[in-house]
């Protein structure tokens, strides 16, 4: 595809009216998108607002049900990464596609349509230094990309595109691993790329971001278009307002919790993630007795690892976490459960349930050994199903039978499940992370109910979510996650969305009276 | 040291050549099979249908060639099945893999009986000729040990080099290899890697066709039920012991035929220790290599697990 | 209709397919070895009536189905409680010809002439046997790492070797075969049905079978089965992997090696190579087609002895090879694990995703 002869500034891409559902779900909404050449274009939402989805439609990863894509003025139908290819369209994922112990050669090169039978590294590495310098992407094609640093290797994703011939580039949350300084230089190579002609979308939720880099800007939320504006026109409140902006209703009373004694501490906890990134930095919080403490944040600044170091899953680097004066840091799970942890992980299949078991298998899963539900050899059926029976009723678990499977039932009476187990321990302390996702409304609320209850039975409650709306509705006192730190904490009374929303894309607000 | 013990230590070493051939060939080709991410535990039935039909085609025919096309056709024909199992219903790994090594062992010693019945005198084809390079072949020492071998040796031994060649310097072969590291990353460049990964098991299970009519066709000119007594597990344990790279498969697949050797030569020999002992080492050894690797080193990130577009 | 009313009906219906499919898979299995057969010229008519003749057209007939039935019943348990565990034990071959000899010795020492005590002693020295052979692979596994598919497979070999070195030497009865002597008659199975071969061994057959289900509900056997239904929930909530693995395949070793043991003592009285026709293979696709529920291995093991005994009057009046039933039990592996790919395609037909 030859796009030489599109005038700098003028439309080069258009995507109309693209929905795509996946079951109940509208991740698309009628979305109009459009780039121009020679931009950068940032597409701005928060969780779930359908970012990454647009993009894998322009990809070719999936078929939209209605809309077009509109390529130089040519209705175009992108059905496989292929096709995507052949228009000239790339894209760098968030999550790097590398295949660490190749090189990067290697990596840059498989599958490309020109390859020969035999292969032939020296002309490419001889390609690959000549993109190197014209983009000002410092690599070495002969290194092993396992070896490389997370900027290094973002910089191979970046080169595969180009070494294709890309016009159109993707990127899918650029500066999520990137250190200050190499999302300066990324910046640098972005301008750089768009004055030899290239045209750049990237996927974001960090304003900052968005106003440094970006000649215009699509907000995104709940899958549909908030508007698209020149970034020159526009501040981080403004798009904070249109990214978040929702009036939520509140159903639940918070309860003013200032008097009441801290119940588990984190004191300058740093963990590193699955890559061997340091992703949670000194972050401290206080969760009190009897209240319902919220963490808001984008998917990835470090939910899931705030989660997994209390309930010991995680090493931990750095720091300390104190549990009802305990130090728990570095505990084994089982440990800290018997002190008075309970969690229900996001993951709920994986690591919270098993399957193939029946509900009354489920709920002894961390006790099996107990007297209550053991004897000397054998496992006492009979107490394990009074106690599914009672779980039943008490949670309304909708179930054909608790003596089948539990595969077969909804996501909402798993989750109901897997609460009740962890409450029938009467815990100190509960961590729920997206304790709602992907239930419907009716069991959401019942799970909201139960921690509420939770709540004023004295537990000190951790909620860790991407739902925003959930953790306005629900938490006494709400702070919020990014990059590894918690920025800020207020409570629910004081939390000002707007600001929320700037917290969440990166921007302190100086606090008023909010750490009471 | 006499010329008695160097013709003992000639014989061995050319013995274990011999014995080393079958087990190279299906190790290198399950070693290309993996490198795509497929784990192939029905080895050792596509090596007895190889054996089974690389038999049947020289019977018939009188020609060698005949005979390893057939192997290979038949070896195919399992892997294809195999493949199928794998790569399109994406079904456990091992259950398929013991499937097609029980379907190979049944069909081989199935057809073949069906075939001949019960005869007093076994039917059998005359052993492949060796090479006969004049003048080198009878060099002293090196002469039986380098020149002197049946063609399927030397194939083996080619494919060595030629197999490194495929798989890190061609196209084809980082393209296997990325599908077996990292499927993702080559569906997003478009690699099919549905594709690619039938097209690894295939090669795999010619390879392993040929090393079984090894057996039949070079070393007993019969063909017998479980003829191939386990190479197809011994090479399964070399693709690791190697670390799915050629030389280090074929040292270790050279070692395994010294073992082979070594103890064929002592119960010649008289020694005291009862045969089966030594029987038992090519089988006990590669155990023991296991073992010692501790924690194998290497794998490809995907193998044994089936891909799927769009499954995180 | 409301959506959850059609889901459940069609998870019925998927469900009943799920059923159908062992049974399909059979029918369809009997039909590629009639092609294979009418290929090489047989009468296919014939050749499964001979078949089934030889099951069930007579009362010693039948009672070999029953004999069979013992060895497949033990060895298939011993097999599928190792893949409850997903421990993939290809080596209940090797448990099962370790058994044997253990009930042999046993058989043919002062131990097994004792009245009362012979029998007993012979099961429990073929089941320890059995457990100890199948802990070299478990201790591999746990230690080292090493692949248990590997090992187990190996280990057969070594087993097998190891019997004929003992049968050529140590155990070997005076004259000139490769026989052991015959164990005591005190150590002796008694036969329960007259005018068969079929042994007591039938009785403990029945046992072991209830006995595995009975594992399932003890507190041992549910931490076997979470490590083996999900490794990670099961670490996180504390559960001793390394333990459920020896456990496990001491189990399995130990059923597998009962099963040895009974060959010697219910139908042989010796120990000679060759005992078993690969039982401890057939009791690999036997686990994996009976679902780990041991009444599902027991009908299994049931029908694949049928499929055996059939198959030897196949051979004795027909001439048809015996690898002929091992065919038929390798293609109904074949068939169910496509029939899998048949389930996925109607669950997406019917829109029901992939949780």
């Amino acid at each position: 595809m030859d796009y030489s002869t599109v005038p700098s500034g003028a439309p080069i891409l258009q995507m109309n009216g693209i929905t795509i559902r996946f079951g109940d779900v509208v991740a698309n909404n009628k979305v109009n998108f459009e780039l121009r050449k020679g931009e950068v274009h940032a597409l701005l939402g928060e969780n779930g607002a359908g970012k990454t989805t647009l993009m894998s439609v322009l990809y070719g990863l999936y078929q939209p049900q209605e809309g077009e894509t509109i390529i130089k003025g040519q209705k175009t139908s992108i059905k496989s990464p292929n096709d995507a290819m052949d228009l000239g369209i790339a894209m760098v994922h968030q999550h790097f596609l590398l295949t660490l112990p190749h090189s990067v050669t290697e990596n840059i090169v498989v599958g490309l349509k020109s390859n020969g039978f035999f292969l032939d590294l020296s002309s490419a590495e001889r390609k690959i230094k000549q993109l190197s310098e014209m983009y000002g992407l410092k690599i070495d094609p002969k290194a092993i990309v396992g070896d490389l640093a997370v900027g290094e290797q973002q910089r191979v994703e970046i080169i595969k595109a180009l070494y294709r011939d890309a016009d159109i580039l993707i990127l899918d949350e650029p500066t999520s691993m990137l250190t200050p300084q190499e999302e300066k230089s990324l910046f640098s190579t972005l301008q750089s790329m768009v004055s030899q002609g290239l045209s750049i979308i990237f996927i974001t939720h960090k304003l900052r971001e968005v106003m440094e880099a970006s000649n215009r800007v699509t907000v995104l939320r709940g899958g549909k278009v908030v508007g698209t504006v020149s970034t020159s026109e526009t501040n981080e409140t403004e798009l904070a307002k249109m990214m978040v902006g929702r009036t939520v209703v509140e159903s639940i009373q918070s309860k003013a919790t200032s008097r009441n004694p801290d119940v588990l501490q984190l004191k300058n906890v740093s963990a590193l993630n699955n890559a061997n990134i340091m992703f949670l930095k000194d972050l401290s919080l206080e969760l009190r007795k009897g209240e319902i403490f919220g963490i808001a944040g984008v998917d990835g600044n470090g939910q899931a690892e705030l989660a997994e170091v209390v309930a010991g899953l995680r090493k931990v680097q750095g720091g300390e976490i104190i549990m009802d004066n305990q130090l728990i840091t570095n505990l084994p799970p089982r440990k800290i459960r018997q002190w008075g942890l309970a969690y229900v992980p996001q993951d709920r299949l994986e690591t919270g349930l098993i399957l193939e078991y029946s509900i009354s298998e489920n709920l002894i899963l961390d006790r099996w050994y107990t007297d209550e539900y053991s004897g000397k050899i054998f496992l006492k059926q009979g107490e394990m199903r009074e106690f599914a029976k009672k779980v039943v009723t008490d949670f309304e678990v909708k179930t054909p039978g608790i003596d089948l499977p539990v595969n077969s039932m909804s996501g909402g009476n798993l989750q109901k499940v897997l609460m009740a187990r962890e409450l029938a321990r009467n815990p100190k302390v509960l961590v729920v992370h997206n304790p709602t996702r992907g239930l419907d409304i009716g069991a959401a609320e019942y799970i909201h109910k139960q921690i509420v209850k939770q709540r004023d039975n004295g537990v000190g409650v951790l909620m860790i979510s991407l739902d925003l709306d959930e953790i306005l509705t629900v938490c006494d006192r709400i702070a919020v996650i990014y990059e590894g730190k918690i920025l800020a904490v207020m409570d629910r009374k004081d939390a000002d969305v707007e600001q929320i929303g700037l917290m969440m894309g990166g921007k302190v607000v100086v606090s008023k009276e909010g750490t009471s | 040291m006499t010329g008695e013990t160097e013709a003992v230590i000639i014989g061995v070493i050319v013995s274990g050549m011999r014995l080393m051939t079958p087990v190279l060939f299906a190790a290198l080709g399950e070693k290309i099979a993996e490198r795509s991410g497929i784990l192939n535990l029905g080895l050792e039935g596509m090596m007895l249908l190889g054996a089974f039909a690389g038999f049947m085609g020289t019977y018939i025919t009188g020609n060698y060639v005949v005979g390893i096309v057939m192997a290979i056709a038949a070896a195919a024909a399992l892997a294809v099945l195999k493949g199928f199992l794998s790569i399109t219903i994406r079904t456990n790994q091992l259950a398929a893999g013991l499937a097609i090594w029980l379907l190979g062992t049944g069909l081989a010693a199935l057809l073949y009986r069906l075939t001949f019945g019960i005869q007093t005198v076994a039917p059998s084809v005359e052993l492949m000729p060796k090479i006969d390079i004049p003048g080198l072949s009878t060099a002293p020492g090196v002469g039986p040990i380098l020149f002197n071998h049946d063609p399927l040796v030397y194939i083996a031994l080619l494919l060595v080099p030629v197999t490194y060649y495929f798989i890190f310097k061609t196209n084809l072969g980082l393209k296997i290899r990325t599908v077996g590291e990292n499927p993702k990353q080559a569906d997003a460049l478009g690699v099919d890697v549905n594709k690619i990964r039938y097209l690894a098991v295939i090669i795999g299970g010619a390879m392993a066709g040929i090393g079984g009519a090894y057996f039949s066709l070079v070393q007993t000119g019969y063909f017998l039920e479980n003829v191939t007594g386990g190479a197809g597990w011994i090479a399964l344990a070399l693709v690791i012991f190697g670390r799915w790279k050629s030389y280090w498969i074929c040292a270790g697949a050279f070692i395994f035929g010294m073992v082979d050797s070594f103890q064929l030569g002592l119960q010649a020999t008289g020694t005291s220790l009862p045969f089966q002992f030594l029987l038992m080492l090519p089988y006990l050894i590669p155990i023991a290599i296991l073992a010692a690797m501790y924690k194998k080193a290497g794998a490809p990130a995907a193998l044994a697990i089936p891909y799927k577009r769009g499954e995180r | 209709m409301s959506v959850l009313t059609v889901l459940s009906q069609t998870r019925q219906k998927v469900g009943d397919i799920k059923f159908f499919i062992p049974f399909a898979s059979g029918a369809l299995a009997f039909v590629v070895g009639a092609i294979i057969l009418a290929s090489a010229g047989v009468d296919v008519g014939n050749a499964y009536a001979t078949l089934f003749r030889g099951a069930f057209g007579s009362v010693f007939g039948f009672g070999d189905v029953l004999l069979k039935t013992i060895s497949l019943l033990l060895a298939g348990l011993a097999v599928s409680v190792a893949f409850r565990c997903r421990q993939w034990n290809i080596g209940a071959e090797g448990q099962l010809y370790m058994g044997a000899l253990g009930g042999t010795i046993v058989g043919i020492s002062v131990l097994g002439a004792i009245p009362g005590l012979g029998i007993l002693a012979v099961i429990a020295a073929s089941a320890i046997f059995g457990a100890l052979f199948a802990l070299v692979p478990a201790l591999l596994k746990v230690k080292f790492g090493v692949n248990e598919v590997i090992s187990t497979v190996l280990l057969n070999f070594v087993a097998l070797l190891f019997i004929a070195f003992l049968l050529h030497g140590p155990i070997k009865a005076p004259g000139f075969n490769p026989y052991s002597p015959e164990i005591a008659e005190e150590s002796q199975m008694p036969v329960i049905i007259p005018g068969t071969r079929v042994h007591a061994g039938l009785i403990i057959a029945a046992i072991a079978t209830v006995g595995v289900y009975y594992l399932w509900k003890t507190k041992i056997g549910f931490e076997i089965r979470s490590v083996g239904a999900n490794i990670k929930a099961a670490r996180y909530v504390g559960m001793n992997v390394g333990k459920s693995v020896l456990v496990t395949m001491a189990i399995s070793g130990g059923l597998a090696g009962i099963a040895g043991g009974l060959l010697v003592s219910g139908v042989q009285h010796i120990l000679i190579e060759g005992i078993s026709p690969g039982y401890g293979f057939v009791a690999v696709i036997i686990a994996l087609l009976g679902r780990q529920h041991p009444l599902g291995v027991a009908i299994v093991a049931f029908f694949f002895s049928v499929l055996m005994t059939g198959s030897e009057t196949m051979y004795r009046s027909l001439g048809i090879p015996g690898a002929f039933s091992m065919t038929l039990q390798a293609l109904v592996l074949v068939f169910v694990l496509v029939g899998g790919l048949f389930v996925i395609w109607l669950n997406k037909r019917n829109g029901r995703g992939v949780r």
